[in-house]
């Protein structure tokens, strides 16, 4: 019997306690096709979020700790020689997986993070002369500790745009840390095994590209990526370049995405509006000042999508 | 788009002085609102007051756009700007203001004069209104015979308004709807828009339900579901979401109809003829 996003929703549910819109972005990560960016303090269950969701799917997991001394052939495979065959064999990396957890991905250099490119974006690897096809699905889950700094490098603004949303995990509420301290305090959780197939997630993948987006709809999320390229006077000086057109697919594909996630087959104008802001808010390059005077780079990013109104 | 249903109760300009004052631009336009970022300022709190015009069509500069007058606020500062907006303009002007005094300010709406670029007739094009609730001792009405006045004021343009709709409906009914390109999207539906306007969601429910009925397309969806959103008091630019949270929209029937008119206006049109069936019947519920 097919499984619905929401079994997996409601999977994730059982193992993590709040932290609904993480939870939420994982599901509609797997529907859209797309990669995830978790960024938060330690200890905030990102890496049991992931590890939730490559169980529930019944996929395979792998878990890669991204540090200084980490190179690309640790990521997606290397060619050795083999002495008895005399001859070079393809071992293939952690890379191939059906969810992959970088873990700190910020603590790895510039060139094993563009290792992961042509993986997340063309879903294949090319070791040596070979192009090796990732598995069916595939998902990058990313994590980043925003509050140590130290030994850790930016993500390039083009390895950021590859990942379709990012989630910025805050603490829990009171009431949530005191069911986390019932639920985890006695023993160890196993996450919900084999909630969906891979080939469930398949299917939900094509039933969310057949959800009806309205023309005015369209019309709202070009307006809206616009509205990051051209921000108001008084957030000209904060934004240095605004949103590439790969937002504009990527908040219609995430809106697509929800609106299948509540067995919809239409897109409203809340689909829009709520996937914006995880979408936009790595995508546009802030100017030295959104640090040096302290301003929340969400709360531009919101004041942009509120100036556009939704149909 | 519910904003262009919205948009502009446009008085064709008989009256003197419009057509043969300075030159008139020639505009299309889609939608000219007039919102407020609180509906709620309190008293010596900067807020800001916000008119937004869309335009079907590229300007390089929208000029003409008369504020009304703001009663007892202060006007602390004012910005235009004119923007591209896909393949039309966006105009918004904001004011940022003060109000020195606690009680109810209703501002009328701006407007603008132009020639409609849909029929080539000068017209006169009106934002909607805005009341605001300044926390805070009541100043205006405290003094009776302020408050008559101001009564007396707002009557006069409630009346205005009801008259404007009315002429706009006959002036509908004797009109047969021409078809217009989806990107000008002139509503044939603004007089349902006007009339519900001027009502609470019930009399705003039974104008839907008989629009709807008659008229079972995507604009006539839209068109229905924007006249609810203003009997509720929504603004410009909010979504469902934030619709269903206002206070007047807790009526669990009516919070049905918002949103099987929701999915009435956006779904596919293979779904939208089961779709305006759901929202007729949820309207049928909401007003029993």
């Amino acid at each position: 019997m097919n499984s619905a996003p929401r079994d997996l929703l409601a999977a994730l549910g059982r193992t993590i306690v709040g932290q609904h819109e993480t939870l939420e972005a994982l599901v509609l990560a797997a529907i859209a096709d797309g990669h995830v960016l978790l960024e938060g303090p330690p200890g905030l269950a990102k890496t049991l979020a992931c590890r939730a969701l490559a169980a529930a799917l019944d996929g395979d997991f792998k878990r890669v700790q991204f540090t200084p001394d980490l190179l690309p052939s640790d990521v997606v495979g290397t060619r050795i020689f083999d002495q008895s065959e005399t001859a070079f064999s393809t071992v293939l990396g952690p890379v191939f997986t059906n969810v992959l957890l970088a873990d700190e991905i910020n603590r790895a250099p510039a060139k094993v993070q563009s290792a992961l490119l042509e993986a997340m974006q063309e879903r294949q690897v090319t070791i040596g002369p070979q192009t090796h096809p990732l598995p069916d699905p595939f998902v990058v889950l990313a994590t980043m500790n925003p509050l140590d700094a130290d030994g850790t490098y930016a993500l390039p603004l083009a390895q950021m745009d590859r990942f379709l949303m990012k989630i910025v995990l805050d603490y829990p509420t009171r009431e949530e840390e005191r069911r986390i301290l019932e639920r985890f305090g006695a023993e160890d959780v196993e996450p919900v095994r084999g909630v969906a197939r891979l080939e469930d997630v398949r299917a939900w993948r094509a039933g969310a590209r057949d959800v009806h987006a309205d023309e005015q709809l369209k019309d709202y999320v070009v307006d809206l990526v616009a509205a990051t390229r051209r921000p108001s006077p008084d957030a000209s000086g904060y934004v240095e370049r605004g949103a590439s057109p790969r937002a504009t697919l990527a908040i219609l594909r995430l809106a697509r995405a929800k609106a299948y996630l509540e067995s919809r087959t239409f897109v409203l104008p809340d689909d829009v509006r709520t996937v914006a802001l995880p979408v936009l808010r790595h995508r546009i390059a802030f100017s030295y000042r959104v640090q040096a005077e302290g301003i929340d780079p969400d709360a531009l990013v919101r004041a942009c999508i509120a100036s556009v109104p939704a149909p | 788009m519910r904003a262009s249903i919205v948009a502009a109760v446009a008085l064709t300009a008989a009256l003197p002085g419009i057509a043969a004052a300075d030159p008139l631009p020639r505009l299309n336009v889609a939608s000219f609102t007039f919102s407020a970022d609180t509906r709620t300022p309190a008293q010596e709190q900067p807020f800001h007051l916000v008119i937004e015009v869309r335009l079907n069509g590229r300007v390089t500069d929208l000029e003409g756009v008369v504020l009304p007058q703001l009663g007892t606020l202060e006007i602390l500062g004012d910005e235009k700007h004119t923007l591209a907006a896909g393949a039309g303009t966006a105009y918004r002007e904001t004011i940022a203001v003060v109000a020195h005094r606690g009680g109810d300010i209703r501002i009328p709406p701006a407007y603008l004069d132009a020639i409609d670029a849909r029929d080539g007739k000068p017209k006169r094009f009106l934002s909607n209104g805005l009341t605001l609730h300044v926390a805070g001792p009541a100043s205006v009405l405290a003094s009776p015979r302020a408050g008559a006045r101001l009564l007396s004021i707002v009557g006069f343009l409630a009346g205005a308004l009801v008259i404007v709709g009315l002429a706009f409906a006959a002036f509908g009914m004797r009109r047969p709807a021409a078809p217009v390109p989806a990107s000008e999207a002139p509503p044939p539906e603004e007089p349902v828009v006007a009339l519900a306007r001027s009502d609470g969601p019930s009399a705003a429910a039974a104008i839907a339900r008989e629009h709807l009925a008659r008229d079972r397309s995507r604009e006539g969806a839209l068109a229905a579901r924007t006249a609810l959103w203003r009997a509720v008091g929504a603004n410009d630019g909010e979504t469902l979401a934030d619709v269903v949270r206002r206070p007047a929209a807790h009526d669990p029937a009516l919070r049905a109809v918002l949103r099987a008119l929701e999915r009435a206006a956006f779904t596919d049109d293979l779904d939208r003829p089961a779709a305006i069936d759901d929202a007729l019947r949820a309207l049928d519920g909401y007003r029993a």
